[in-house]
């Protein structure tokens, strides 16, 4: 045993001159431990690393081993309930050295202590990854993680029945309801558009598109800005699609992404939102209606962008971890864009470095065009509020549920949002 | 007492002719001995239900925001509690939901048992087949029972317009807090019934014999016997079962979690007193009030069991 650690020891060495040459370049952290590139690191890795996904990870850690002698890599694939496995092992003190983290929850982990420093300035960071992704994993200035896979969402659409209706692939939202009525009209038994009442993430995002925001940072405290005339519009146009337009079945209000994929793989949806997992979804479902479908990215509102949420992972390194030299050469090793593309592409989304993007986006698998849309889609992304306690926003469904009071007819536009406007600032207002 | 009482007297008698250890030993046998022996289950009980009891009532007088246990804070996590008109409505549509549920797993129970205690060697085969719900693990009962209620592609609404209720063409029962209740609340029961079902048969079963027969020279009817005879011979069983399915109906979570969207959705309309705590505990992380949720839960069901131990022994 004790020759063995010798010859660890040995070539760790080496190892950590490679290790110190590849930080320089676009890593700004400072260097902490004894900066020895070798022993064991815990990995964890949840969703979206599925069945599916797991060989690839598991080929590169070994990949890594090998030209890293002396290192271990000990991964551990986590469930579905990945995000309370991480917020139990931050309580418990046994956190893993590197973990692909949900975006949404950087803020969060950071927040709770829990993670390195990647960055101090984030600045640094522009025009390596996608710029929503980078503020995804910002709290008060610093960067906590490193940008990953990103998730976009864009417009899929009936193609066969956008022709035959002498209809082009709208533009705006306005167009998108004047497009999504004329192709209910003219096909019995469809429905113009599908409607997502129980994902937020379908429609949160047109808050944006209407000029407004969710919440702004001033000083340092947040404040909800969802009941503002810009986001009102915008849910009352969403609520107004399925109350007054009838453009989905009138149980949408409680529909997720794959409700309104199934349904549009059945032929009962001329138009949806969705990403490029959901687009997959009805592919599988339905492989013969690949011909009839096309996508294009998000329509824009009235405030002139199409601003989509950027959903995703980051990897990040914990505050916890002892071997932080090895977990730091982990992470740059999977982000090389050789390493992270297999990856991406077995997931079906696009790479968060903009090197990556491009090149999935140019020759790799996102220049198809039923993908290009997405690829094209992820510049025009924005990342949710950057602070700690969004989980709590989120996790409580107080956005869903106030989308549905409209629906409902429960509540008014302006009270629903009113309401959640302080549910969201006794969340996030106490920073 | 009365075990210990002849042990003594059995020591007494030989006292002088056999030398002092032997009673010793017998007295370390009639109270240290049982002691050491319950001791390694009793560690067990203080530390699985026991301790976990203690803290949780403690954590419900702290403060507990991000899972981090913080200064005592008195009755705050409480009275916060009931100022929150969401958590007040979810008490009260918890207490509604588990009587009602409670009172058809009961009645369904009873209607099963009796046919399965009057049936003859089809009642073994059909005994296996009622008990297969049970089997099944909760949350697959939940997504199974979503898509019988599914607005498009569900059998209850295609059993429904084909029965001629025409209003249920593409009928949303998760758009509203009161049909989603009436689905979850089917699909609970009939989780909870093939337990309870079978425990009664047993009960039932026990009631067979001479007194039944009596009756029956006497000249009682069916309704007769089981009413007056039967099931006043199952009380302290029927009581138990009570107990049993509130606790099942205070605990329903599973079915909330799966069938409704977002959970406890559309917007706050099925919120039960299980789902709250959790939503409490993991998404908003904060330990002190979800503490205080489960106390208050626990309080009630303590009363709530109280209740029926009294009811159960009024009459003996």
């Amino acid at each position: 045993m004790q020759d063995r650690w010798r010859i660890l020891t040995a070539t760790s060495a080496a190892a950590s001159l490679l290790l110190l040459s590849a930080c320089g370049e676009d890593t700004p952290a400072p260097a902490t431990g004894s900066g020895e590139v070798t022993g064991a690191i815990d990995v964890w890795m949840g969703d979206p690393i599925g069945a599916t996904q797991q060989p690839v990870v598991i080929q590169l850690a070994k990949d890594y081993e090998t030209a890293h002698p002396g290192t271990k890599v000990n991964l551990r694939f986590l469930g579905a309930d990945a995000h309370k496995t991480y917020l139990t092992s931050i309580a418990g003190g046994t956190v893993p050295c590197v973990a692909l983290i949900g975006n949404t929850w950087s803020p969060e982990f950071a927040g709770l202590q829990a993670l390195e420093p990647i960055a101090q300035d984030p600045a640094s960071m522009q025009g390596t990854y996608t710029q929503s992704m980078i503020d995804s994993t910002v709290l008060d200035g610093v960067s906590y993680a490193v940008p990953y896979d990103t998730g976009v969402r864009a417009l899929i659409y009936r193609k066969d029945l956008f022709d035959k209706a002498g209809l082009a692939a709208p533009k705006t939202w306005d167009e998108v309801l004047t497009s999504a009525t004329a192709v209910q009209k003219a096909n019995e038994g469809v429905s113009g558009f599908g409607i997502v009442g129980g994902n937020q993430w379908y429609w949160l995002p047109m808050i944006w598109n209407w000029g407004g925001e969710i919440a702004t940072n001033t000083g340092g405290a947040w404040t909800a800005k969802v009941n503002s005339p810009e986001a009102i519009a915008a849910f009352t146009f969403y609520a107004d699609l399925l109350t007054k337009h009838k453009l989905s079945p009138e149980g949408a209000v409680t529909w997720q992404g794959a409700d309104a994929a199934k349904a549009f793989a059945l032929g009962q949806v001329g138009m949806m939102v969705g990403g490029s997992w959901d687009l997959k979804t009805i592919l599988a479902q339905n492989p013969g209606m690949e011909a009839q479908l096309a996508t294009t990215p998000m329509p824009s509102g009235p405030g002139g962008n199409n601003d989509t949420f950027a959903g995703g992972s980051n990897l990040a390194i914990f505050k916890g971890c002892t071997n932080k030299a090895t977990a730091k050469s982990f992470v740059d090793f999977m982000m090389k864009t050789d390493n992270l593309v297999p990856v991406t592409t077995k997931i079906g989304l696009l790479p968060a470095t903009t090197d990556a993007l491009e090149k999935e986006r140019t020759t790799g698998s996102f220049s198809a065009p039923l993908l290009k849309a997405y690829a094209e889609q992820a510049p025009n992304t924005r990342s949710i509020p950057a602070v700690s306690t969004w989980g709590k926003v989120e996790g409580t469904g107080a956005i869903v549920n106030a989308m549905q009071s409209i629906m409902n007819g429960q509540k008014t536009a302006e009270a629903a949002m009113q309401e959640l406007a302080g549910q969201i600032d006794a969340a996030i207002g106490q920073q | 007492m009365t075990v210990t009482a002849p042990a003594k007297r059995e020591a007494g008698a030989p006292r002088r002719a056999r030398p002092p250890r032997r009673p010793r030993f017998r007295r370390l046998a009639g109270y240290g001995l049982p002691s050491l022996l319950i001791a390694p289950l009793l560690a067990v009980v203080v530390g699985v239900v026991g301790y976990p009891i203690v803290r949780t009532v403690w954590l419900s007088f702290h403060e507990g925001e991000n899972l981090i246990s913080g200064p005592f804070n008195g009755l705050d996590n409480y009275t916060a509690l009931f100022a929150d008109p969401y958590f007040v409505s979810a008490l009260i549509r918890t207490t509604v939901f588990a009587i009602v549920c409670v009172a058809c797993t009961l009645l369904i129970s009873l209607t099963v048992a009796l046919v399965l205690d009057a049936g003859s060697w089809m009642a073994k085969i059909v005994t296996v087949i009622v008990l297969l719900p049970w089997a099944m693990p909760r949350v697959a009962s939940g997504i199974v029972w979503k898509w019988i209620f599914n607005d498009q592609y569900g059998i209850a609404n295609w059993l429904l317009v084909s029965l001629g209720f025409d209003r249920f063409q593409g009928f949303a029962w998760f758009n509203s807090g009161f049909t989603s209740l009436v689905a979850i609340t089917i699909a609970v029961v009939w989780h909870s019934v093939p337990f309870i079902a079978i425990s009664m048969l047993a009960g039932l079963r026990s009631t067979r014999g001479e007194v039944l027969e009596a009756a029956r020279v006497d000249g009682a009817g069916f309704m007769q016997s089981l009413l007056r005879i039967r099931l006043p011979m199952m009380k302290p069983l029927l009581t138990i079962l009570g107990v049993m399915s509130t606790i099942f109906a205070y605990q329903s979570f599973d079915h909330f979690l799966v069938m409704t969207t977002p959970p406890g959705g559309p917007s706050h309309s099925t919120e039960v007193l299980s789902l709250l705590t959790w939503l409490q505990a993991f998404t908003v992380l904060d330990q002190g009030a979800a503490a205080a949720m489960a106390v208050v839960t626990f309080v009630l069901l303590a009363a709530i069991t109280a209740v029926y131990v009294r009811l159960s022994k009024e009459d003996r």
